[in-house]
C-alpha cells in the first residue's frame, strides 16, 4: 500500500473506535469510597525516593573524589619531602677517611 | 448524573490511559472528586462539561504518575541489573471498542498519539475519537475554538510524521 494512503488509513481509523460500555460495578465502587468512614492519617512529609536516591549518588562521588584528590595531595608532599631529605643527606654525607 | 456521564468519562480515560483497569480507576476518581466539589461547582460551564474536565485532568494525573513510578523502576534496575523485571511495561493497547480486522490499525495508531504532547493528545483524542464538536472540546479544555483546530493540526502534523517513521522502518 502507498504510504501516504497507509497513513490517511490509520488516522482515519480514529473514527472507527467505538465506545465501550463502562463497568457495571462502577457505581457501587464509587459509593463505597464515597460512604468510606474518613480516617485520620498523620502528615507525611512525601519525598521523591528516585531523586533521593541519584543526590545521593551526586554527593557520594563528589566527597570520593574530594577523598581521593586530598589523599593523593598529601602523598605527593610527602614523597616531596622525603625526596628533599635524601638529597640533604646526600650532600652533607661526611666521609670518615 | 452518574447515569448521564459515566459512559463517556471512562472512554475518555481509556483513550487516554490505554489500559483498561487505569481507566477504571480515573473514572472512580473523577466521580468521588465530582461529589466532594460539587457543592462549588459555579455554573460557568455545563456540568458535563465540568466532569470531562475533571476526567481528562484525573486521567493525565494518573499517566505521569505511571511514568514517574517506570522511572524509578529503571534506577533500582541499575542497583539490581539480574532482575531483568519489567514493572511497567507498555504494551501495545487493544482497545475493547475495535472490531478484529481494525485492531492491528487501532493499535498503531495509539502508539502514535502517546507520542504526542498531553494537549495535543487531549484535543485529538476529544475531537476524532470522542466525537465532540470544536466548541465542546474548546470549553472542556478551557481554550478558544482557534486554539483547538490550531492543536489539532499540529496533532495531525505530528502524527503523520511518526507514522512515516513507522512505515519507513517496518519497510511496510
Amino acid at each position: 500500500m502507498k504510504k501516504e494512503d497507509w497513513i490517511n488509513s490509520i488516522l482515519d481509523s480514529a473514527s472507527e473506535i467505538e465506545a465501550v460500555e463502562a463497568n457495571p460495578y462502577l457505581f457501587n465502587k464509587i459509593t463505597s469510597r464515597i460512604n468510606q468512614p474518613k480516617t485520620i492519617s498523620k502528615p507525611m512529609v512525601k519525598y521523591n525516593v528516585g531523586w533521593a536516591v541519584a543526590i545521593s549518588l551526586v554527593v557520594a562521588l563528589n566527597v570520593s573524589s574530594l577523598v581521593i584528590y586530598k589523599t593523593k595531595i598529601h602523598k605527593q608532599t610527602e614523597s616531596a619531602s622525603i625526596e628533599a631529605l635524601s638529597n640533604e643527606m646526600i650532600s652533607t654525607t661526611n666521609y670518615n677517611y | 448524573m452518574f447515569d448521564t456521564n459515566h459512559k463517556k468519562v471512562s472512554n475518555i480515560c481509556l483513550n487516554i490511559l490505554h489500559n483498561t483497569e487505569d481507566a477504571e480507576d480515573a473514572a472512580q476518581e473523577v466521580f468521588v472528586e465530582v461529589h466532594h466539589s460539587l457543592e462549588g461547582f459555579e455554573d460557568r460551564s455545563a456540568l458535563s462539561t465540568w466532569i470531562y474536565r475533571i476526567a481528562v485532568n484525573k486521567s493525565f494525573d494518573l499517566l505521569k504518575a505511571k511514568k514517574r513510578k517506570k522511572r524509578f523502576a529503571f534506577i533500582t534496575q541499575l542497583f539490581h541489573p539480574e532482575s531483568g523485571e519489567q514493572l511497567h511495561d507498555m504494551p501495545h493497547f487493544d482497545h475493547p471498542g475495535v472490531i478484529l480486522e481494525n485492531k492491528e490499525r487501532s493499535q498503531i495508531l495509539f502508539g502514535a498519539i502517546d507520542k504526542l504532547a498531553s494537549s495535543q493528545k487531549t484535543a485529538f483524542i476529544l475531537l476524532k475519537i470522542e466525537g465532540f464538536s470544536q466548541k465542546e472540546t474548546a470549553e472542556i479544555m478551557r481554550l478558544s475554538e482557534k486554539a483547538v483546530e490550531s492543536l489539532l493540526q499540529r496533532a495531525k502534523e505530528h502524527l503523520r510524521t511518526l507514522l512515516e517513521n513507522y512505515y519507513h522502518e517496518r519497510r511496510i
